[in-house]
């Protein structure tokens, strides 16, 4: 995808909705974007936030090595126009999960540098910047919530995560 | 009922601690407090939402209704808040919010707040940062209950879920509630 494509995409996503034709053009230089495989692994647990990433084609899943027994949890699948890998960088701490690739993916991303340039600062793109990390945040709240509710209300786990064998 | 950031600061040292004297005062300006009698509902499980309250006085209860049932998963007390999930991103509440006592709140709607971003845009950054680090916490907590819950699963007899401990932690997970 070239960078024109990129600022196009951008402009058909809701939440860039607030952006100006200037902001988006910074986002344009700030984000790289690369092709990758299915299996790709973008970030593992235990490892350092060394960037954030926004899907701009395909679906990501976000899992768990399980206590004391092989496999993994699914916690979560990521979508186009979703992004990725926030909780380490907003927090400077480990990743707490793994993501993967599922099938062919086209995904942007922003190196913590300037992540913490644009989150960190006070400047109007920032605001913009930080409202977007908030709503996707508070989105994924919601999804877990929910998620979690419906456990409560069936009264098992099975109704929250699902589990599987690693390859 | 005025409040100054004499008082503010105390009770919300995280929200507050990089905010200037006079910028508390703009956010106090947009904060509106209310008095809340006991059993007095905030927020209605399943309804939409687009308020959030920060905890002055008393102690607010975290309510998940199951059909006839109503199951208490936790509370909060002063200097927490509860609901910012609806003002970052306005949909139906996950759980409902009842007061447990006589309770002071102060509230901040979607509206107020899209207001404050536009007035004093570097108040509206130091309140996004803030909330922003507490739901990143909050998520990395819950997908650590999940595999708690998990490990739980595999390791022991079937218990029901509404019986276990666990199930106390979850008011902290639910409708942005912290604490």
């Amino acid at each position: 995808m070239k960078m024109a494509t990129l600022m196009q995409f951008l402009q058909t996503i809701p939440q860039f909705a607030d952006f100006s034709q200037s902001e988006l053009a910074t986002f344009e230089k700030a984000f790289r974007v690369d092709a990758f495989a299915d299996g790709h692994v973008f970030m593992n647990e235990g490892d350092y936030a060394d960037a954030m990433y926004l899907i701009l084609e395909g679906e990501i899943e976000v899992r768990r090595r399980r206590k004391n027994k092989a496999g993994y949890a699914l916690l979560d699948r990521k979508h186009t126009g979703e992004m990725f890998g926030l909780l380490s960088l907003i927090n400077n701490e480990k990743h707490g999960a793994m993501a993967v690739a599922v099938g062919a993916v086209q995904v942007a991303s922003l190196p913590q540098s300037a992540f913490e340039l644009l989150f960190d600062t006070h400047a109007p793109i920032a605001l913009h910047f930080q409202r977007l990390v908030a709503r996707q945040l508070a989105r994924d709240l919601r999804r877990f919530n929910r998620a979690l509710r419906a456990a409560v209300r069936s009264d098992e786990v099975g109704a929250t995560v699902t589990t599987f064998e690693a390859n | 009922m005025n409040i100054n950031p004499d008082q503010l600061r105390p009770r919300f040292p995280e929200l507050t601690r990089h905010m200037s004297r006079d910028q508390q005062l703009v956010l106090i300006e947009r904060l509106d407090p209310r008095t809340i009698a006991a059993n007095e509902c905030l927020i209605q499980d399943g309804e939409s939402c687009d308020v959030m309250f920060f905890v002055w006085t008393g102690r607010l209860s975290i309510v998940l209704n199951f059909d006839q049932q109503d199951l208490i998963v936790g509370s909060v007390g002063p200097g927490a808040w509860v609901g910012e999930i609806a003002v970052m991103d306005p949909g139906a509440a996950c759980a409902s919010v009842v007061a447990a006592e006589e309770s002071v709140v102060l509230a901040l709607t979607t509206e107020a707040f899209a207001l404050l971003e536009q007035s004093h845009p570097v108040i509206a950054s130091l309140i996004l940062q803030v909330f922003s680090k507490e739901m990143a916490l909050r998520l990395r907590a819950s997908n650590r209950l999940l595999l708690e819950l998990m490990s739980q699963d595999e390791d022991q007899q079937p218990v029901s879920l509404r019986e276990q401990d666990w199930i106390k932690k979850v008011g902290g997970h639910l409708t942005g509630t912290r604490g």
